[in-house]
């Protein structure tokens, strides 16, 4: 055998402790795996499947010519202006809608085929080929079970469904532009075979809608054009497209959440073995200084003691990091369903490899292998006499007040102090990632709450036109006005102005005629950090004019981002006439005909709305409290099992001296009981500021701010969760100490 | 000379806790040779021991192992030197507890590029049928002697014994100085016992008695006994 062969055969034997040590403790290192596991699943599984979903829209947008934007205007285009917008070198493609209602309360918006633009994506079946054809959006077919081959009555013409599809423009499917959610039950697209459509578009009630590619024109050309013979009723650009954009917030949010809970998972394995290892190095010191005395060198007995975690992680993060990449599509289930995505294909990138298994990897390994080498720099000599921490003063306690048992377990505890001093770091990190799962979901449903609570009127009326509106019984007047708040590093974020009149009764707070300041809501204040006393700068997107005001109050409002300001003084402000209004606010439903009603909402609507929004990311919540309960047992016992095995000899000696079960397991359950007692007493206002801290930062890409908030039964759950582990330790320790051979506990030697 | 000890002393301590536990010690030991140390607890044999073994250093004098100064040499080096040419048994054995007697003898193998064989020396030291207990299925002898199996399997120049027989019944330990005796006599292997036992001496070449860290008595052995027939 060549001297290569005989080192690796012979460095075997030592390894042959892993196996055996491995079923030994199998608890402790399958608890490590199940972490690793966990961890890589959650990053890779969330940050491939979001990935997935915007590499697979991105291509969808690029692959179907996703618009520029689209331009709503009162009449057909006419041929010249269409011919003009061509020739100026703008793409234009004509996507005018019109709403079939059928079955009592459905609404099937009907388009035709397209051309050119937001282009058809086939999710199944095919495109409309002839007259009496039809294509439906997904979710809507499936929530009403239209299968492809089955035919749909509209009017009194059965079409036949051929195929399912989505289009760039209706990622998020929603039948308004501002609606927050998709409503599959009643709202849902067809595309028609061009004939058919003609039946529909001679109606009065289609909306003429065109989709636009500018390439590289400005906006204005285009506009300029249309106004030339046509009125723009509206014209959104894509990024301001809700139905285009909106998917985005959502499912950023998430990943930045997933990568937060399994950075901190990743931090805790560290934790854990490190602490592992130090316990191991403290019980096998005199074999180490042996091994040392014998020849073994400082890299070879590094190598033994890393391999083993090595081997647990490395297996945990292979195997986390594939379930995340086939089964990721989970995690992320509740919100990908609610969006007319197409097909969804796997993406996977190479960094989420390096995420899944080369970060916990290398993190783990980098803190552990600057341990034992700093652990294995200890003269043998020192390792053979047991003489492996650092000299200090031994502090003699003095206490005198209580009895003899509570002295010892004070004792017991001071002379414990650097165990202690681990398991309450290990408490105050488990704490952090339940507070976290439990601060996710306590604030979204205060949020809902608190949405509720704040809207003190049961209807609303967006109008088109308040000319011929008769005036009401106590309803309140509202001007609200899309404006852009530019924030000091020269971003900007759409919010809405809103008008209101002094004695308005629907709102907690008044804002006399006289003030030209403006009160922003609580959201705003939060996202923006922007306070009282400060000046905001508004730009008009009609008129572009750009406004400073100064902030004059904070105001709860939960719904979106308000700006409020008094009406006559708004009016003032975008040059309206002082008496305009464009909402109706009213306690009562009011008898105004449809054609000048823009929109009506219902205060159930709008609450249930937020529900939809907010009810997509608790089963994400739920599951990530479920994770971080399980850890935090499997983390809090598998600590207290390593402060076990450290005391487990003095506690042997106790039993011998003839204190009972009840009475040991008292003194040597003390440090743990006001470990968990102090790490909790730190570690929950710690994470509670550590959360509010990272919250903005995680849900920057929301629509709204969500303020943190934890229920008082968090707390209580919270305790509940460490009693439960406390106890389970407690009978631990009983079961271990009734197996320990009093006898054999005397022969060892300290 | 394989192993020159020059005028090596050692302390511990400053003003009132001054203790020189080495003071001024001179030696030599031929090769092939057992030396045994003898001399109450506290009188310095242990430092002397682990100074000629590289785990503990001196404050003055000299450790010259086969024409090199051990005492000159840096921590990789000191390492390498008993990686080299060393072999330990300890009073308690120190044995892998979850590595069974041929897998603690197995351990050091592979630190020799001359390695005895194991199955070899597992049949002289009479271990064979306990091959796969682990230590703590095993009695005190019978771990001594993996302890020494696994001392000797790299093929050491130097076998260090501190107290090998201090943890042992009159059997095992009469069991354990014959082994170290007939590994020595096969082997060559130069052999330096630590020891309280005074009947030891009786089986040594050289015979150092240490009292106070200074030598009290240097006894050249002409009358040497086998370990058979040494008594106490």
């Amino acid at each position: 055998m060549t001297l290569n062969g005989k080192w690796k055969e012979n460095n075997m034997i030592i390894n042959k402790r892993n196996i055996r040590d491995l079923r030994k403790n199998f608890i402790r290192h399958f608890g490590i795996f199940i972490f690793v596991f966990i961890s890589s699943m959650v990053m890779v599984g969330i940050s491939s499947s979001i990935d997935s979903v915007i590499t697979s829209v991105s291509d969808l947008f690029t692959q179907c010519n996703v618009e520029d934007g689209n331009v709503e205007t009162f009449q057909k285009l006419s041929d010249k202006s269409l011919a003009e917008i061509v020739a100026k070198g703008i793409d234009i493609e004509d996507e005018s809608y019109y709403d079939a209602t059928f079955d009592d309360n459905k609404i099937l918006r009907i388009f035709r085929n397209r051309r050119k633009i937001n282009l058809l994506k086939l999710t199944e079946g095919r495109e409309p080929l002839k007259a009496g054809e039809i294509v439906l959006s997904k979710g809507f077919a499936q929530k009403n079970s239209y299968d492809v081959g089955e035919k749909i009555k509209l009017g009194s013409k059965d079409y036949l469904i051929v195929g399912y599809a989505t289009t760039p423009d209706y990622v998020n499917a929603t039948r308004m532009l501002s609606d927050l959610v998709s409503d599959y039950n009643t709202f849902g697209l067809a595309y028609m075979y061009s004939s058919d459509v003609n039946d529909y578009f001679d109606s009065v009630s289609v909306k003429y809608n065109y989709s636009y590619i500018l390439n590289g024109h400005n906006k204005n050309d285009l506009s300029d054009i249309i106004n030339k013979d046509n009125y723009i009723v509206s014209m959104v650009a894509k990024a301001d497209n809700n139905r285009i954009t909106g998917y985005e917030s959502d499912i950023k949010m998430i990943k930045n959440v997933s990568l937060v809970i399994a950075i901190v998972l990743v931090m805790l394995v560290a934790f854990i073995i490190s602490n592992y290892i130090s316990s191991v190095i403290e019980s096998e010191c005199v074999v180490i200084g042996t091994l040392f005395s014998l020849g073994y060198l400082r890299h070879e007995l590094t190598k033994h003691y890393i391999s083993l975690p090595a081997i647990v992680v490395t297996g945990g993060s292979l195997v986390g990091t594939l379930c995340g990449i086939l089964f990721g599509g989970v995690f992320v289930q509740s919100v990908i369903q609610v969006y007319n995505f197409p097909t969804i294909g796997k993406a996977i990138q190479p960094y989420h490899l390096l995420l899944g298994i080369l970060f916990p990897i290398s993190f783990v390994l980098v803190i552990n292998l600057g341990l034992l080498l700093r652990r294995l720099s200890i003269e043998p000599l020192k390792l053979l006499r047991k003489d492996i921490k650092r000299k200090k003063r031994i502090s003699y306690l003095r206490i005198n007040r209580f009895d003899f048992l509570k002295r010892f377990k004070i004792k017991e505890m001071n002379s414990n102090k650097s165990n202690v001093l681990v398991l309450i770091t290990g408490v105050i990190l488990s704490v952090f990632l339940i507070m976290f799962g439990l601060g996710m979901w306590s604030s979204l449903v205060n949020y809902i709450a608190n949405i509720g609570e704040e809207t003190k009127y049961n209807y609303s009326y967006y109008l088109k036109s308040i000319d011929e509106i008769q005036s009401f019984e106590g309803t309140e007047k509202i001007n609200n006005k899309e404006m852009t708040l530019i924030l000091d590093d020269d971003t900007s974020k759409k919010i809405l102005l809103s008008g209101i009149d002094s004695d308005c009764r629907f709102y907690d707070f008044s804002i006399a005629d006289n003030e030209t300041g403006a009160f922003i809501s609580t959201n705003v204040s939060q996202k923006f950090m922007i306070n009282i006393g400060d000046e905001i700068k508004l730009k008009d997107p009609d008129s572009k004019k750009v406004s400073n005001i100064k902030v004059k109050s904070i105001v709860e409002n939960s719904n979106g981002f308000y700006i409020f300001m008094n009406r006559l003084n708004m009016n003032k402000l975008i040059e309206k006439d002082t008496g305009y209004y464009n909402v109706l606010l009213s306690e009562n439903k009011l008898d105004i005909d449809k054609n000048y009603i823009f929109k009506e909402v219902t205060r159930d609507s709008l609450t249930s709305d937020v529900e939809s929004v907010s009810n997509r990311l608790i089963p994400l919540c739920m599951l990530i409290i479920v994770i971080s309960i399980c850890i935090c047992i499997i983390l809090i016992l598998i600590l207290i099992k390593i402060q076990f095995d450290r005391s487990s000899f003095s506690a042997s000696l106790v039993g011998c001296f003839g204190y009972n079960l009840g009475e040991i397991s008292s003194i040597y359950m003390f440090p743990i009981k006001a470990s968990l007692i102090i790490g909790l007493i730190l570690g929950i206002p710690v994470s509670y500021f550590i959360f509010r801290a990272l919250w903005p930062v995680l849900t920057v890409s929301m629509d709204t701010y969500i303020e943190v908030n934890y229920n008082w039964y968090c707390y209580l759950i919270i305790g509940v969760i460490y009693v439960i582990c406390y106890f389970i330790s407690i009978l631990r320790f009983r079961m271990n100490l009734k197996t320990v051979d009093y006898a054999t506990a005397m022969k060892a030697r300290e | 000379m394989q192993l020159v000890i020059k005028e090596l002393s050692k302390s511990y301590g400053t003003k009132e806790a001054y203790n020189k536990v080495l003071d001024n010690i001179s030696f030599e030991v031929k090769k092939g040779q057992i030396c045994t140390i003898i001399g109450p607890s506290g009188s310095g044999k242990s430092t002397l021991l682990n100074i000629i073994g590289g785990l503990d250093s001196a404050d003055s004098g000299a450790v010259i192992f086969e024409g090199k100064e051990i005492t000159k040499m840096n921590k990789s080096q000191i390492a390498l030197y008993r990686r080299n040419n060393l072999g330990f048994i300890f009073q308690f054995y120190n044995l892998v507890p979850n590595l069974n007697a041929k897998e603690n003898i197995e351990v050091c193998q592979y630190l020799s590029k001359d390695a005895i064989d194991v199955n070899e020396l597992m049949e002289i030291l009479e271990l064979t049928k306990h091959a796969s207990k682990y230590p703590s299925e095993m009695s005190g002898g019978q771990q001594q002697r993996v302890a020494i199996a696994r001392a000797l399997v790299k093929n050491p120049k130097l076998l260090l014994c501190d107290e090998p027989t201090g943890a042992l019944d009159y059997k095992n330990s009469k069991e354990v100085l014959r082994l170290i005796e007939k590994l020595n006599k096969k082997y060559g292997t130069t052999v330096i016992i630590i020891t309280h036992n005074t009947a030891i001496s009786e089986m040594s070449n050289v015979v150092l008695k240490i009292k106070d860290g200074k030598i009290d008595q240097v006894i050249h052995n002409t009358n040497l006994k086998s370990a058979d027939d040494i008594e106490w």
